[in-house]
């Protein structure tokens, strides 16, 4: 459900400035209530994720209601996320969508085994975005309930 | 001062094979005159002789040369030629070196197989009828002649395995290195796809976004100029695609398979968003015929073929496109029939080739790359592409592929 009191909580992790200004205004553009928390990279979204570093604060750091994952990034890469978060137990549930700039074949479907839900080619249009931003999170909501 | 060597030509080092190599024969008999008149029977057959008055002696040459056979005097003082020939015997080096004794009419059949145990290969009796000892020396002299052009023709044969051996590691070497810059390439494939292109989609992006926010406040020069940045900024972006497709085609590893092309046809189309994002009419024949290809290399050539058919048309004219498939000189021939506005018969060829556009096709978008990704990967696999076509009158594109190999036909039967 999404309201301005209760929006969306989206955790974008991309280490391109003008992507993330693209998708910061397809968020905005797509009329839902959304915060966009960004990480630059696979270790930040760790720090992010498990509320350390300068995302200490789990009050204004809160688990992403979805996670939206560039592949190639500095330090940890999207693979290497992906993989993390599967083998820690610790790390909040969350859906992935990965965002692509090329259509590799090889890429979707290491990505997919790995437990990306969706993949999103960029720059995202703001209507894909919607779409994405109400199914998605309420999705986790019922996998968290059962 | 400069000074100019010329090196020698390096000669070419074989061992030598000359049939009519020289070889040594030893003389032993203590007696000066029976050496001579021997020397002088065996002088005709041109080798070298060398002469021993007794064993000592006769075991010293021994030392220095090899012999192709020694002629060795039973009936000696002192050591007599069976002791000789114990001696001799003892030496691995003269293990297998022919010894026929002489000896006189008076040897015992017990002395003649004492012989035979010290290693004797034959006996001649006195007085020696020179014909019989030249013969009988002549057939030692020729199995050492042969022996020896067998020993340089194995030596050539280490030598040349040697070689081989070289060049191999060589080879292995180059294909290493290969494998190596073909990796790194994949890499720069890979980094050029994701980093190249990243900036042209932010380009792309920033002008949507000045076009949204600022577009009304620009006049309709401002705008066109926002415009045509934009088509800059998608052209470049294609021609990055289609020359990395063009180096994918070119390298990829091609093992053929039997295709259906179909469900391949359904894919490109859909992909490619033709009849939706492009409106298209195509009409596929039923029953095409499978051919023998590679999935990759068949998918790149029906996407550009298929594309092209549907970008090059007359404003205003819905394009109309006929796939279907005949046999044709032993190959499956595909043919991919459009109702654009065809090509004149002088570019027919030139088409094929990277970056060539033709007449006033600059109207129409295209890189120049897609006709000589299709030629390219027809060529590797193993086929043949072409065009009929006049201006205004549509064109005929074809592509000559494998069928399918009975071989191959049978496997799938079977699995199936």
């Amino acid at each position: 459900m999404t309201s301005a009191e209760n929006p969306v909580t989206v955790l974008l992790v991309e280490d391109s400035a003008d992507d993330v200004f693209f998708f910061r205004r397809a968020v905005q553009k797509c009329g839902l209530s959304a915060v966009t928390h960004v990480a630059g990279d696979g270790v930040e979204a760790m720090d992010y994720l498990l509320n350390h570093g300068r995302f200490a604060d789990a009050a204004a750091y809160p688990p992403p209601d979805i996670m939206f994952l560039d592949l190639k990034l500095p330090h940890v890469n999207g693979f290497e996320l992906l993989e993390w978060m599967r083998q820690h137990a610790e790390c909040p549930r969350v859906p992935v969508v990965v965002l692509t700039s090329s259509s590799q074949p090889e890429d979707q479907e290491r990505a997919q085994a790995l437990g990306a839900a969706l993949f999103l080619t960029k720059p995202p249009a703001p209507d894909q975005l919607r779409e994405i931003l109400q199914k998605y999170p309420m999705a986790r909501l019922e996998t968290i309930r059962k | 001062m400069q000074q100019t060597t010329s090196a020698p030509a390096k000669p070419e080092k074989r061992a030598a094979s000359i049939p009519n190599e020289i070889v040594n024969i030893l003389l032993v008999d203590d007696q000066p005159g029976k050496l001579m008149a021997h020397e002088a029977i065996l002088s005709e057959l041109g080798q070298r002789i060398i002469k021993a008055r007794n064993g000592v002696e006769a075991l010293g040459h021994l030392l220095r040369y090899d012999f192709a056979v020694i002629l060795l005097d039973v009936n000696m003082p002192n050591m007599d030629g069976f002791e000789t020939a114990a001696l001799i015997r003892q030496r691995p080096r003269f293990e297998k070196t022919p010894i026929i004794f002489i000896t006189g009419y008076n040897t015992t059949d017990l002395d003649r197989l004492k012989g035979y145990e010290l290693g004797a290969v034959d006996y001649l009796f006195l007085p020696v009828v020179p014909q019989v000892l030249k013969a009988k020396v002549t057939v030692f002299v020729e199995l050492a002649r042969q022996t020896q052009i067998i020993k340089s023709q194995a030596d050539d044969l280490v030598a040349h395995n040697r070689r081989q051996a070289d060049q191999l590691e060589v080879i292995q070497k180059l294909n290493d290195e290969l494998k190596d810059a073909n990796t790194e390439l994949e890499a720069f494939s890979y980094t050029v796809s994701h980093d190249l292109r990243a900036p042209l989609r932010s380009i792309s992006g920033y002008v949507s976004v000045l076009m949204e926010d600022y577009g009304p406040q620009l006049d309709e020069s401002g705008r066109g100029h926002l415009l045509a940045l934009d088509r800059a900024a998608k052209r470049m972006d294609a021609l990055t695609r289609d020359l990395l497709a063009y180096g994918r085609v070119a390298r990829e590893a091609v093992t053929l398979e039997r295709v259906p092309l179909l469900p391949l046809l359904e894919a490109v189309i859909s992909l490619n968003g033709i009849g939706s994002k492009h409106p298209a009419k195509i009409s596929i024949e039923p029953n095409l015929l499978d051919v023998f290809g590679h999935q990759f290399l068949l998918e790149q050539c029906l996407s550009n073929l298929i594309n092209n058919a549907t970008k090059f048309v007359s404003p205003g004219i819905t394009p109309k496109i006929q796939i279907r498939t005949e046999p044709h000189g032993g190959q499956v021939r595909l043919w991919i029939e459009d109702n654009g506005i065809g090509i004149d018969a002088s570019y027919h060829r030139k088409i094929f080739s990277m970056f060539e556009r033709v007449g006033d096709l600059h109207k129409y978008e295209g890189t120049g790359i897609g006709l000589a990704i299709v030629h390219r990967a027809v060529q590797r696999m193993g086929g043949a592409c072409g065009v009929e076509s006049a201006p205004g009158e549509g064109s005929r594109f074809w592509v000559d592929l494998l069928p399918v190999p009975a071989s191959a036909e049978a496997i799938t039967k079977t699995s199936q």
